[in-house]
């Protein structure tokens, strides 16, 4: 019986010209979606690998005067000095053998591999830089940059698979179910297949099956596809993991979608009331309640001002620099073991500069803590009050499955900033203590590789979205099937 | 219009008993009811949010601005160089009507740190510090006008004629002797009425905001909120014309609204997004470290193909034939500040040639984009309204420029100061590395301060928009005429 | 095969239907006559089970309604005043779901064809679209349906309203021969000529009641029109 009607559904559908049309446009979304989105995730590599390539290649040129240097040294017998800091250079040793202008004047960039899937979801990826240039400056300093794109783009949003699932589906899904009923029973057919051995729950279930099935296939095989053809591998157990938890959070979405309509149409009145209803309920519940949730996130928990935070700074950078001799001896008295033979009061630019960056950081620092502490308090306003609407849950789910959401990218920052520690270990220790580099040293300065946080860690942070999603299309459907028994086919 | 009552002898008022009985019926729908109420309602939230952002945001600026430009003055004794090093910051300006239309501001940098030798770039983008879900959108009243109003439209006209036709009363109406173009004429009159219901209570609450505002300080925004209003009001009517049309052309109630729905959905979600994505094909721009490499890399091998250290050498070897001596340093000006002012100027080049290409690049995605509101009205008003609100491209990039030519002027003055108190310090010195500089001298540099484009500048750049959006709004009229002269009285 | 039992059904302070008690066997063909309102579409939107009795009880084969709202519908067939069908499908392709959706899904497409042939669409008509069918080829394709159905009971709501004569007069003829296949038949109609040409009984109802039965082999066309008459003042 199932099968009659479901086959029958998709013969009606696929003879429907405007839902065939409209599921062309459907694929041909999601194509250009992943498509785009593959485009960001391309741009975002290549600026990484631009300017990391650039600085490399300073480094490189530096190895290679030491290494020229080094030479000479061997040649004469002598032994390897280390360089003063100075605008011009001249004769004597290189720059490169001084630690300190090394890790000042080239720096290691860190950087944030995208995941296979990363085109389904554009999500934080295009403001938040994924790759962060590591120095000898503080870390407010080192952090302090975003990625650029036009703004007039950011604020209209990529167009990514992620939109297509959480804004055109629904609205797809709608479109061919809005009047799952209403239409029958307008054109009298409801009565006709009634008054056959059929339920209604079962006729409603079936045609929700056919409708389900052609949505589904749809979205997951050319999504997939599109992921594949741009360049996602998808061969690997993490992928396969988030390819998994992606196909369960986006049919979920869409049996909300479906049993919202089948909610409203078990209420029994006519196609256009319903059409009215649930364009009404899709602009609730993808536009109204997130930007609200979003408001209330932002009025509660707010940034700090920036701009309080910059003049702080300036005011720490002043004071540091008022108290210069202070700030300097505070720093050798922090690293004793690195002041030099006969040389306890370096008043060398460099050092000093050192030394002032590290007092504004050690003002600045419980200021700048505060901006991850609003964040997170944004973000947990957002998870309490995500049950509000499927497609606050949904884009939670999306971000994090595709790797871009502000968790993995707080697992990134975590790394960047125990990268820069060793970064300013490796060099401070070798430059406080005026010795010089070797080209040795070179191979040995801190590479930044990310470790990709486990997938338990995913799962914790999806859970209680597709858990909420799973919750709210149980309730759902079973409200929309319970109202379905108070239909009145006549009277 | 006119020719309709000239060829038509009936009583004009004809159009007036047509839009009354669809004023009424459609305040009496309890669809209306609740429709203009969560407007109403959502508009009163967005505005009054956006305002007590807009105050908290300008009483910060300005105070941040204050103690920047006190601290640049108050840094401390020393080398004037140093203190073009030590710099200034510029905090980007609130659009004035930046309540309304916050615009891009979420997404751009409203500090731009102003030192020696560097260009940079507006950081701290408020974006980035709050939640992913701020990336659905801003609730603030022009995205509710851009968004909610049209369904609101479509929801109280696109039953007009087909419900009309659907009861049978169409017929019934036609042979009371109305004219075709009176009936569309009065329903547009009746249903745009109850829809400015909805919109009074943002009218009302934008009025009272404008006279909180000191108007003195931006004088062109009387033309503002006046232009605005008039495109706001023509997007509006574009949706009325094409509600009506198509309820009139299309056979039942059902048909109307799902074509008339999905036109909206296309027109305000899809058409955005697709266009933002074709204006990056077609203009792509680089990311930071694109952007960065390749101004770094132009900083040394030169824009034109001939190194900045060969420039330099040759103006340094003309510089000392012109005064006949064998070394730099016999100069009779102090060479080191003459060197730094010089490769800056080099540098000057190099940013203007990417910093300005960037800006272009930004510029013709959004012009493009405008130009794609052939397909959706949406498109060139939101760039017009953020334009007029001050929150566009425009502002920001007049606001970077300034802090740019601020930077340059700063720069410009500690170095030409350098540069001549060493002389007067030491004859010919070459060791005024040491030689500090005060609060006295660091008040030659003016404070930051800069003022936003004004409405000239705001029209010339949206006045195609503008244009295109009053297109539409002639062929939404001429749509609604046109199927007023088609419609059918009957389903089938 | 089809019997109520003190049927009733109120809507708020309205009796739509007051204690109607119907007996109607196979190879009976009962017309209820009525004006608009009477109660005759209920009556028959009762048997469906569409709408629950507020009393009474309606049965099918001896089977109550609402205790067995799927079995009774094995039983029965469904024409209303127009047949509403598929409208992007064929005729056929109506025909074979509708019978797959009554539990037949032994015939083959040749058998399906006969049915059409049965009841006397043109071959032509088969593979078309319906929804550029006429009113009187969509109820003989509903008549097909129940043809399919194998229907034991046939419920049939004005189907000849608005039938030109000709059409009019070949569904007569097709329920004649469903008769003689040994369906219980009660269809509402306006048309007293009909009623008495075509059906065996004639109840004539009035707000709700049934007012007087008739048979129609004891009475003429005139007598049926002047007892209706009489019924309405």
């Amino acid at each position: 019986m199932y099968a009659t009607i479901v086959g029958h559904e998709t013969r009606v559908l696929a003879k429907t010209p405007a839902l065939v049309w409209v599921l062309l446009l459907l694929i041909a979304a999601v194509v250009f979606g992943a498509w785009s989105a593959s485009n960001t995730v391309a741009r975002n590599s290549a600026g990484g690998q631009a300017i990391g390539g650039y600085e490399q290649s300073l480094r490189d040129r530096m190895r290679a005067d030491l290494a020229k240097y080094e030479a000479k040294v061997k040649a004469s017998g002598g032994t390897l000095e280390f360089a003063a800091v100075n605008h011009a250079p001249g004769e004597g040793p290189p720059q490169a053998t001084n630690a300190g202008a090394v890790g000042s004047e080239t720096a290691a960039y860190a950087v944030l591999p995208p995941t296979a899937l990363a085109a389904l979801s554009i999500g934080q990826s295009d403001i938040n830089l994924a790759y962060i240039p590591v120095n000898m400056r503080n870390v407010v300093d080192v952090t302090k940059e975003n990625e650029i794109e036009n703004p007039v783009n950011l604020k209209t949003g990529g167009f990514d698979v992620a939109f297509v699932v959480i804004f055109l589906m629904p609205i797809f899904i709608l479109a061919m179910s809005y009047d799952l009923l209403s239409s029958e029973k307008e054109r009298g057919t409801l009565a006709m297949v009634l008054a056959h051995p059929i339920s209604l729950a079962k006729f409603m279930a079936s045609k929700l099956i056919s409708r389900l099935v052609v949505m589904i296939a749809v979205v997951l095989a050319f999504g997939l596809g599109a992921v594949a053809a741009t360049g996602g591998d998808l061969a690997n157990a993490d992928t396969l993991v988030r390819l998994a938890l992606w196909f369960g959070a986006t049919v979920l979405y869409c049996l909300f979608w479906f049993a919202l309509a089948v909610l409203v149409n078990a209420r029994g009145a006519g196609s256009a009331t319903n059409g009215i209803v649930l364009a009404g309920s899709w602009l609730l519940f993808v536009v109204v309640v997130p930007t609200l949730v979003s408001l209330l996130a932002t009025t509660l928990y707010p940034a700090p001002s920036r701009f309080d935070f910059t003049t702080a700074a300036r005011e720490a950078q002043t004071k540091a620099e008022f108290e210069r001799m202070q700030a300097l001896d505070q720093y050798y008295y922090d690293h004793l073991e690195l002041v030099p033979d006969g040389d306890k009061k370096a008043n060398d630019f460099l050092t000093l500069a050192m030394a002032n960056s590290a007092a504004v950081e050690k003002a600045v620092l419980p200021l700048y803590q505060r901006f991850q502490a609003q964040l997170d308090a944004q973000e947990a306003t957002v998870a309490r009050f995500q049950y509000l609407s499927p497609a606050i849950m949904m884009q939670r789910a999306m971000n994090d499955i595709a790797g871009t959401g502000p968790g993995r990218y707080a697992h990134f920052m975590d790394q960047v900033f125990a990268f820069h520690r060793a970064w300013q270990e490796f060099f401070t220790a070798k430059f406080l203590k005026r010795e010089p580099l070797t080209t040795a040293d070179y191979d040995r300065i801190p590479r930044f590789s990310y470790a990709e946080e486990s997938l338990g860690a995913v799962l914790g942070r999806l859970a209680p979205s597709l858990i909420g999603l799973l919750l709210v299309v149980a309730g759902l459907t079973t409200a929309a099937f319970a109202g379905l028994r108070r239909y009145r086919v006549a009277g | 219009m006119a020719e309709a009552s000239l060829t038509r002898p009936s009583p004009p008022s004809m159009i007036g008993i047509v839009a009354r009985k669809e004023f009424t019926e459609t305040l009496r729908d309890g669809r209306f009811k609740w429709t203009a109420a969560i407007m109403a309602l959502l508009l009163l939230t967005a505005l009054a949010s956006g305002w007590q952002r807009y105050a908290a945001y300008a009483e910060m600026q300005a105070a941040a601005q204050g103690t920047s430009n006190t601290q640049w003055l108050k840094q401390g004794d020393k080398n004037p160089h140093s203190a073009a090093h030590y710099g200034n910051y510029a905090f980007k300006q609130a659009g004035s009507l930046s309540f309304f239309d916050s615009g891009i501001e979420p997404y751009t940098g409203n500090l731009l740190f102003m030192e020696a030798h560097k260009q940079n770039l507006a950081i701290s983008r408020p974006a980035n510090d709050m939640s992913a879900v701020t990336r659905f959108g801003e609730i603030n009243g022009a995205t509710i006008l851009q968004i909610l109003m049209p369904l609101l439209i479509i929801f109280l006209g696109f039953a007009a004629f087909a419900g009309e036709r659907e009861r049978g009363t169409l017929r019934q109406l036609m042979s009371m002797g109305v004219s075709r173009q009176e009936l569309m004429w009065g329903k547009a009159l009746g249903i745009g009425g109850a829809a400015m219901l909805a919109i009074v209570p943002c009218l009302a609450v934008g009025t009272a905001v404008l006279a909180a505002l000191d108007v003195s300080a931006a004088p062109d925004l009387g033309a503002r909120v006046g232009v605005l209003a008039l495109a706001y009001g023509a997007y509006g009517l574009i949706f009325l014309f094409l509600t009506l049309g198509v309820s009139a052309l299309l056979g039942a109630p059902r048909n109307a609204l799902i074509v008339l729905v999905g036109f909206w959905a296309f027109s305000v979600f899809l058409a955005p997004k697709t266009a933002a994505e074709i204006s990056k094909l077609v203009h792509p721009s680089p990311s930071l470290g694109e952007f960065q490499a390749e101004m770094k890399a132009d900083q040394v091998r030169g824009l034109d193909g001939v190194p900045t250290a060969a420039k330099f050498g040759k103006y340094v070897r003309e510089l000392m034939a012109q005064y006949n001596v064998e070394s730099p340093m016999k100069l009779p000006m102090y060479f080191p500040a003459l060197r730094m002012q010089k490769l800056e100027e080099f540098d000057h080049v190099v940013f203007d040639h990417h910093y300005n290409s960037l800006r272009d690049t930004y510029m013709a995605q959004r012009r493009l984009q405008d130009a794609l509101g052939v397909f959706a009205p949406v498109l060139p008003l939101t760039s017009a309204s953020m334009g007029l609100a001050g929150s566009d491209l425009l502002h920001h990039d007049t606001y970077t420029q300034a802090a740019e030519s601020h930077r340059r002027l700063m720069v410009e003055r500690m170095n030409g100061y350098l540069s001549k108190a060493a002389v007067d310090l030491n004859g010919v010195s070459n060791s005024s590395n040491y030689m500090t500089a005060d609060e006295e001298v660091f008040a030659i540099v003016p404070p930051f301060a800069y003022a936003p484009p004004d409405v000239r500048a705001v029209l010339a750049e949206y006045g195609g928009g503008l244009g295109l959006l009053f297109a539409w709004l002639l062929a939404a009229l001429g749509f609604a005429l046109f199927a007023a002269s088609r419609f059918r009285l009957d389903v089938r | 095969m089809l019997e109520a039992t003190g049927l009733s059904k109120k809507y708020g302070d309205l009796d739509a239907l007051k204690g109607l008690n119907l007996s109607i066997k196979s190879g009976d063909i009962y017309c209820l006559l009525g004006a608009n309102g009477a109660g005759k579409s209920t009556t028959i939107n009762l048997f469906l089970n569409f709408i629950d009795p507020s009393g009474g009880t309606a049965t099918v084969n001896g089977l109550d309604v609402t205790k067995h709202p799927l079995e009774t519908k094995k039983f029965l067939a469904y024409i209303p005043e127009t047949v509403m069908l598929y409208g992007n499908l064929t005729g056929f392709e109506n025909l074979a779901y509708f019978a797959k959706l009554g539990g037949h899904d032994e015939y083959t497409d040749a058998d399906l064809k006969n049915f059409l042939k049965q009841v006397g669409l043109q071959d032509d008509a088969f593979d078309k679209r319906v929804s550029a069918y006429s009113k009187g080829m969509r109820q003989k394709v509903g008549v097909a349906i129940a043809l399919a159905k194998q229907a034991k009971a046939l419920l049939l709501d004005e189907p000849t309203s608005g039938l030109d004569p000709k059409a009019s007069n070949e569904f007569s003829e097709l329920l004649k021969q469903l008769q003689k296949g040994g369906a219980a038949i009660l269809m509402a109609t306006h048309d007293l000529f009909r009623a008495k040409e075509t059906g065996t009984r004639i109840g004539i109802m009035r707000e709700g009641k049934l007012m007087r039965e008739l048979s129609t082999d004891e009475v003429s066309h005139a007598d049926v029109e002047r007892i209706y008459l009489e019924h309405m003042h």
